[in-house]
């Protein structure tokens, strides 16, 4: 009797403390949603492969407090502007979900903002168009603006190389790209460099025959590439099939900055000048181990958008966890949370992640070169 | 740099007059509107490419690519059309059934791709370069449009002089009084397939060398530079097709060499406008047609 009276208030006594775990333990509900399919699945499903590992690893290291874990989904918006408004605001009407890291870009991430906005509804967007800033204060940019990021590279352009004559061949489909052409274009036209030519492919396109031949028989001494990085790779190759002379300096901007630009363009991108956030195979302790994580899991190196993907769950999870902590784990907490945070560990850039007073991000640039079938830091 | 250019076009345009005969054809003689043309073309270039990496001989590649993008077009006729045309009054439902077939195709290449672009690995074909009457010139351009003059010759061979041909040219004009002589519809649409599946397989194949880029989304553009072939040429016209086919490729090259930027499609899709102004059944539409005339 005695015996069943003691295991009866074990029992008790372990279910109250389980209990009370459980009570304490909570789920923080935010969903992925990035363009998996459509034109702009090159960058939506990227950047949710590395939100993805992220949100697992933090999740594995008690990120959260123990019992407390991040819930996520990922979604599709399928680069699509009424898929997007139907998944936010079902998603908006779905009280337990805190926010949502995405959409991805251009005209969708816009419609994104402006369903946000009006449903008070925290997103951050993929895009680094100020446009989803202004549209109010519940949409935030994951990736830095042209206006911090293409400085490096037209200033390497105009100053360290000396540049005069630039050709310019950008990407006429997407929003991003267009915003980073613009003001390269804007900055070394400022800084005194003639743009002898203007010319905009498709994300889709791969014939560049007339493009290349057109360029190759031109007078310019530089060709600036605003492209994804495959495609750029391939407008390279078909540049230098076509007889570009190959002292003509090639310059990118961040989207080059993956292993797929040197697989893809092998001999022909050696010496190319870039822009990276991301440097392939990482360049400290947590970068190198998020490359070594993310190659593991997807049995490819992680590029630019995986490694900004990984970078922007960093910070959404360290503001979720901030409300939390503050004990406002509300959507008006998450969102507040998230303007806040500042010098987070990420893997691209200078390593730390930050938003000014204005929502606007900065994590810093480098500037790249390809020797010898690798990323190199480019000679200052 | 105009010779260079059209020569560009010129190897750009053999390649659209590929794609677009299987369209043209299907159209020709279902008058039906393929919409996983571009799917099937796409699939051409996926599974070469991945016989390549497995250690394939490139040409056996390129043989058993073709053989399978047929195969896939028989299946898109079983599964997408066959019913519908069954029932008469196939067109639209078969319009959707065709874009959903594409979309499956499509969605399944991202799934095996990972959304990534795939390319043939260097050196499946020699990378060599000639100069010919100050042209700049490639051996794989030099093969291409060599490749692409005997399959045209071998089709319009094939369909004019050959038992399939009438029977394909009787069932596209009336596929009742064919099959009261005696002619197997279903064979002729079979058949139809399997050769336009296979040259769109061929043609991505060629796309996926040529220009060093194989990605799920590939067979987009060439949709819609089908659908500018096909109405400039005339409607389910063979010969139109490759001379709309050159006329395109030309044409966007010179677009993209001596105007603005961004105005490629405009002057293409100018050129549609002004074309059907003139000639509103198409270069070759009323006289060539496979289907000959108004199908009953």
């Amino acid at each position: 009797m005695k015996f069943k009276t003691l295991m009866l208030s074990a029992t008790s006594a372990a279910a109250v403390t389980l209990a009370g775990v459980a009570a304490h333990a909570e789920d923080y509900k935010v969903v992925i949603l990035q363009s998996l399919t459509g034109g702009a699945a090159f960058i939506g499903k990227n950047v949710a492969d590395g939100a993805v590992l992220a949100a697992e690893e933090l999740n594995e290291q008690g990120f959260f407090g123990e019992g407390n874990q991040m819930v996520f989904s990922v979604e599709d918006d399928a680069t699509d502007r009424t898929q997007t408004l139907s998944l936010i605001t079902r998603l908006a009407a779905d009280e337990d979900v805190l926010m949502v890291m995405g959409p991805t870009s251009g005209s969708v991430a816009m419609a994104g903002a402006n369903v946000a906005n009006e449903r008070e509804f925290p997103v951050m967007t993929t895009t680094n168009s100020m446009e989803v800033v202004e549209n109010g204060p519940w949409s935030f940019i994951m990736t830095q603006p042209a206006s911090i990021t293409m400085p490096f590279i037209a200033d390497y352009t105009a100053e360290t190389l000396g540049l005069e004559r630039c050709a310019i061949i950008g990407v006429k489909d997407n929003e991003a790209y267009v915003a980073l052409q613009r003001m390269y274009e804007s900055l070394i036209t400022e800084a005194g460099v003639e743009i002898v030519s203007q010319d905009g492919v498709a994300l889709a396109d791969s014939d560049f025959s007339a493009l290349a031949t057109k360029i190759a028989t031109s007078d310019q001494d530089c060709v600036f590439i605003g492209t994804p990085a495959a495609q750029g790779a391939n407008i390279i190759l078909q540049l230098k099939q076509a007889g570009l002379d190959p002292s003509t300096p090639i310059l990118g901007h961040n989207a080059f900055a993956s292993p797929t630009f040197i697989e893809k363009g092998g001999a022909a991108v050696e010496d190319v000048y870039l822009i990276g956030a991301w440097v392939p195979g990482g360049d400290d302790d947590f970068s190198s181990a998020f490359a070594e994580s993310f190659e593991a899991k997807m049995g490819f190196p992680a590029d630019e958008w995986n490694a900004m993907g990984y970078s922007g769950m960093q910070v959404v999870a360290h503001a979720v966890r901030d409300a939390a902590e503050a004990g406002n784990l509300t959507r008006d907490g998450v969102r507040q949370a998230l303007g806040e945070q500042k010098d987070i560990p990420v893997v691209v850039g200078t390593h730390t992640y930050s938003y000014d007073e204005e929502r606007v991000p900065y994590f810093g640039m480098k500037v790249l070169q390809v020797k010898d079938g690798a990323f190199t830091v480019a000679p200052e | 740099m105009l010779s260079q250019q059209i020569l560009n076009g010129l190897v750009s345009g053999s390649v659209y007059a590929l794609f677009s005969l299987g369209f043209t054809l299907i159209f020709g003689v279902q008058k039906l509107l393929n919409f996983a043309h571009g799917a099937t073309f796409m699939a051409g270039a996926f599974i070469a490419y991945y016989c390549t990496i497995s250690g394939l001989p490139f040409l056996l590649a390129i043989g058993f690519s073709m053989l399978a993008t047929g195969l896939i077009a028989i299946l898109i006729d079983l599964i997408a059309f066959r019913t519908l045309r069954n029932r008469g009054n196939a067109e639209f439902p078969a319009l959707v059934s065709s874009i959903g077939v594409d979309l499956i195709l499509v969605s399944i290449a991202q799934q095996v791709s990972k959304t990534q672009v795939l390319n043939f690995p260097f050196g499946t074909f020699p990378i060599k370069f000639y100069d010919l009457f100050g042209l700049r010139i490639s051996l794989l351009q030099i093969v291409i449009l060599a490749v692409v003059a005997v399959l045209v010759a071998a089709l319009i061979f094939y369909l004019r002089k050959t038992t399939f041909g009438r029977q394909v040219r009787a069932v596209a004009t009336n596929e009742r009084a064919a099959a009261l002589l005696g002619v197997n519809a279903q064979s002729v649409y079979l058949q139809t397939f399997f050769i336009a599946g296979a040259l769109a397989g061929l043609a991505g194949v060629l796309i996926g060398l040529l220009f060093n880029s194989i990605q799920f989304l590939m067979g987009e553009p060439y949709m819609l530079r089908a659908f500018v072939v096909v109405v400039i040429g005339g409607l389910g016209s063979v010969q139109g097709a490759i001379v709309a086919s050159l006329l395109l490729g030309v044409t966007q090259s010179l677009a993209v060499a001596y105007l603005p930027s961004g105005l490629t499609d405009a002057i293409i899709f100018g050129l549609l406008f002004l074309v059907l102004l003139v000639r509103p059944n198409g270069l070759f539409g009323d006289i060539n047609a496979v289907a000959g005339g108004t199908r009953q």
